[in-house]
């Protein structure tokens, strides 16, 4: 493999990165706004 | 016994084509995840109370990423020896497929953000402080330091997998009582017969990265009695439950038939050669023309599977489905 393509596959290999971080994110916004709605301010109001 | 021949670095990366889904999600161990929701399920289930069914659902899901996050933490301490072993060296890390830090950049992110999510779902915080301790056991106490250095590997570590019926117990109920202990002892006994009976036919690859599994550091022999004995605890303490109300009809007649099966199986592992390998295992096999049969160690392994599920699946249909009652004359 040439060095211009490592670079290449490396780039692809580091968007592909960060695209998967902003998924997983973008699943745990959702997941915590439907939390949020759900208990409607009685989040902390629990024993241990 | 912690060297091992491969650095980290040496394990990546070894092929060239981008990471899928699918990676990532080999990455977070589906098949351990998902008999960790279900049992976490399980557990819930027969916890009972008045907890909402979408906040119910919301802590399963976490429940669910923390065992995600937990197998993605092994699996980037574990990059070296897991590309030295045939049965793992196709995982995404020593593969190649996704970068060490990124997997334990993943699993820490999924750690926090499961004990928060069970912390907010859950009745109380006490399922959420258990999630966390499942997981630091799982990711330090087992990958990190008993993995490579005991031959008791997984029978201490064992309870990080047994575990999840009592998060999913103190996520409904808060509370974490006798029979959601029982539960745990099930898995934790469960845990070496079946860990072992694939390592009796896989310890070439356990013995090539120096782990210590049991048939690598005491041998087969001992190793199919050990197995013998932890069934022999097993079945009735999964028959247990029958006794203390919360195994009903049905849960009695899978622990009693899948229990006598599972007797029989580790008995004929026992009476097997199953995981000799040489003329070194007791002089055996050195006089004898019969090679090693493991098919045995494999029927085991196979059927250890589907006992624990049917085990849980009963506890389902009764707790989920409202089919529980109880075997008159039993209970305490």
């Amino acid at each position: 493999m040439s060095k211009q393509t490592d670079l290449e596959f490396r780039a692809a290999q580091k968007r592909r990165s960060v695209a998967t971080a902003l998924a997983l994110m973008s699943f745990v916004a959702i997941i915590f706004v439907i939390t949020i709605v759900k208990l409607q301010g009685h989040a902390l109001n629990k024993p241990f | 016994m912690t060297q091992t021949a491969a650095s980290a670095d040496e394990t990546q990366p070894t092929t060239k084509r981008l990471a899928e889904w699918k990676d990532y999600v080999a990455l977070l161990k589906p098949r351990v995840m998902s008999l960790v929701v279900f049992t976490a399920l399980s557990g819930y289930l027969c916890a009972g109370g008045d907890h909402s069914p979408i906040l119910g659902a919301l802590s399963i899901l976490a429940i669910g990423l923390g065992g995600g996050a937990a197998g993605a933490l092994n699996m980037w301490y574990d990059a070296d020896i897991d590309g030295l072993m045939k049965r793992t060296q196709m995982r995404p890390v020593p593969a190649g497929l996704i970068h060490k830090d990124e997997a334990l950049a993943m699993g820490l992110i999924m750690s926090f953000v499961s004990v928060i999510l069970l912390a907010l779902t859950a009745k109380s915080y006490l399922a959420a402080a258990l999630l966390a301790f499942t997981i630091f056991f799982y990711a330090v106490v087992y990958s990190m330091w008993l993995k490579r250095s005991t031959p008791q590997n997984i029978v201490i570590g064992g309870l990080a997998g047994a575990l999840p019926p009592l998060v999913g117990w103190a996520a409904a109920s808060g509370q974490m009582p006798l029979n959601a202990w029982l539960l745990v002892a099930i898995i934790f006994l469960w845990t070496p017969p079946h860990s072992w009976a694939l390592a009796l036919y896989k310890s070439g690859d356990y013995a090539a990265a120096n782990v210590p599994m049991m048939p690598v550091a005491k041998g087969a022999a001992s190793t199919r009695l050990q197995m013998l004995l932890y069934s022999l605890i097993l079945v009735p303490v999964a028959i247990a439950p029958v006794f203390t109300g919360l195994g009903g009809m049905i849960y009695g007649a899978v622990s009693a038939g899948a229990g006598l099966v599972f007797l029989l199986l580790a008995w004929r592992v026992y009476r097997s050669r199953a995981g000799d390998t040489d003329g070194r295992e007791e002089g055996r096999a050195l006089y004898s023309d019969k090679a090693a049969d493991n098919r045995p160690a494999r029927d085991l392994f196979a059927f250890s599977l589907l006992y624990l599920t049917g085990l849980f699946a009963a506890l389902l249909l009764e707790h989920g489905l409202g089919l529980y009652a109880p075997i008159a004359g039993l209970g305490i």
